[in-house]
């Protein structure tokens, strides 16, 4: 019996897989999922990888800085973001982070800043009595607060 | 200081596209309250008994140093400024009703609440 069973994380990218399958219909099988998923996943990174690229330049004329590190990061956390929901707003935080928006039909809102040492910070508006901030570190798969505050923000 | 008497109402200039939603629902993004690490401090303005025009061409003076027009305004009541337990530092250099809001916290995420606390009780105002 052949079988392929790889670790499913929330990803938005296709990193980090995990396989158990050897056989080359493993294999072949890995390939065909792959190509599968990046053709739904491929145009949401497309729409959200030149926005952040592009604060290198938006950056020069609004005199924030910028720099190639954290661009990096905010491209690595752009990989991280589950697969679900809104596509977030790209925008340069005064300090020169990447601030990724969230904004809720009803005005809820869930906002992660980015910085070059690959610290997150992020809080979230979810109503009157309900906020909630703190920090992560970036990882190969996006913090468990960070997915929640996204869902929230969505609703 | 948390206030002044006399005013109530203020309002935060946006020199930024991209620190404000223009499609519903609009509003500030929290980029437009976050304070510049060297100073932890945002400026602002009482707008209490300004007229539309003149609110405009105050942040028009108040961007001239940086060679840039505000694209739209937060505008809030002065009980938010409590609320988010930030202090009102009158600053008329630029122009006698501007004021800095200090007191922000170091830490980015305390930060961050605060500003998304700002957002929530401002009005944004699109020129």
């Amino acid at each position: 019996m052949t079988q392929y069973c790889p670790t499913f994380d929330t990803s938005l990218g296709l990193r980090g897989w995990a396989s158990s399958g050897v056989s080359e219909v493993a294999r072949q099988g890995k390939l065909s999922l792959e190509k599968w998923l990046g053709h739904y996943l491929e145009p949401r990174l497309e729409l959200l990888l030149p926005e952040i690229e592009n604060l290198r330049v938006a950056s020069d004329a609004s005199q924030i800085g910028v720099d190639s590190d954290t661009i990096s990061a905010a491209t690595q956390f752009a990989y991280s973001l589950p697969r679900f929901g809104p596509i977030p707003e790209v925008s340069a935080d005064p300090d020169g982070e990447i601030s990724f928006d969230w904004i809720g039909p009803s005005g809820q809102m869930f906002s992660v800043s980015v910085n070059k040492q690959n610290r997150l910070a992020y809080a979230g508006w979810f109503g009157e009595k309900s906020r909630i901030y703190g920090i992560e570190q970036l990882a190969e798969s996006c913090p468990q607060q960070i997915v929640h505050g996204i869902e929230k923000a969505s609703r | 200081m948390t206030g002044s008497p006399q005013y109530s109402l203020l309002a935060r200039f946006i020199f930024q596209d991209a620190h404000y939603r223009k499609k519903a629902p609009a509003t500030p993004k929290p980029g437009a309250f976050l304070p510049k690490p060297s100073t932890l401090k945002i400026s602002a303005l009482w707008r209490d008994t300004l007229p539309e025009q003149e609110i405009w061409e105050i942040g028009d003076s108040l961007g001239a140093a940086r060679s840039k027009q505000p694209l739209a305004r937060a505008d809030f009541d002065v009980a938010a400024v409590s609320e988010a337990k930030l202090a009102i530092e009158p600053d008329p250099k630029p122009h006698p009703l501007h004021v800095n809001l200090c007191g922000w916290p170091i830490g980015k995420d305390e930060q961050k609440a605060i500003a998304l606390l700002l957002c929530a009780r401002s009005t944004l105002i699109v020129r």
